[in-house]
């Protein structure tokens, strides 16, 4: 955090997909939200695992033009949940280390670390879902043609925002007036 | 406690990082420009919701005028504070 001071001018992180001045500006920000409460935050959280789900039961769907337009919306709404999610946690999951002091470090690292076992867990459920999707799987009569976009998009998504969710979940409420 | 924001969350750690700032007028958004943190880690610490690195321990009690086993400790620190 005091590099931020050393080195004003901007800089965008491309691994982490955030700029210095995006980073700075959450960890200012002081204005009164209902995303500094721990029940939006994991209402968000819900909201976001809730469309990941949709995204893969559109599978199920046999028309090709509805299930195209299921998976845009839904996908545009887990993007705006994801950017929700985000700011809620101040951008912590995903700054740079030289933009967040060490609790801050440590809070992250432990929603990475949490993040990743979940996606472990995720991979092998999506990986059995594809098996039981293709041409001679279990619910092959069931699926659609280009089944595995939807699929394809709520593993994207969910390998993006777990961090954010998993630290969103975890955070407690932000006390008023902590700056005092 | 966060989980996974403690050092050691089997062992609490005590401190008099309010008391010391009070006393020293700061606001908790001038003590963590002072040591390089953010305000709310601030926070964090002197609630014992978090145990800081040594090196913040020290910025910590350079800051505030004291030593460090005078700003911390692992047993609840008297009521003449």
């Amino acid at each position: 955090m005091t590099d931020t001071k050393q080195t004003p001018k901007d800089r965008f992180y491309w691994a982490e997909g955030v700029s210095r001045s995006e980073v700075e500006k959450a960890m200012a920000d002081r204005r009164p939200s209902r995303l500094r409460e721990q029940g939006p935050r994991r209402l968000l959280v819900l909201g976001l695992a809730v469309v990941m789900t949709a995204l893969v039961l559109t599978v199920f769907v046999s028309q090709n033009k509805f299930r195209t337009y299921s998976e845009a919306l839904l996908l545009i709404l887990g993007l705006v949940l994801w950017f929700q999610l985000r700011k809620a946690v101040r951008l912590v999951s995903d700054a740079p280390d030289e933009l967040l002091d060490e609790r801050q470090i440590a809070l992250r690292n432990a929603a990475h670390t949490v993040a990743y076992r979940t996606l472990v867990t995720l991979s092998v459920a999506y990986g059995m879902l594809v098996l039981a999707v293709t041409p001679h799987g279990l619910l092959h009569p069931h699926v659609g043609e280009g089944f595995w976009t939807g699929l394809a998009w709520s593993y994207l998504l969910g390998a993006a925002s777990l961090p954010a969710m998993v630290l969103a979940w975890r955070l407690p409420s932000e006390p008023r007036d902590e700056a005092a | 406690m966060l989980h996974g924001m403690g050092r050691n969350k089997e062992e609490p750690l005590f401190n008099r990082i309010e008391a010391a700032r009070t006393a020293q007028g700061l606001s908790r958004q001038a003590l963590a420009d002072a040591v390089g943190v953010h305000y709310q880690t601030i926070g964090y610490l002197e609630r014992g919701e978090y145990s800081p690195s040594l090196t913040l321990a020290l910025r910590l009690a350079e800051v505030l005028g004291l030593s460090v086993q005078e700003l911390f400790s692992v047993r609840p620190f008297d009521v003449e504070r």
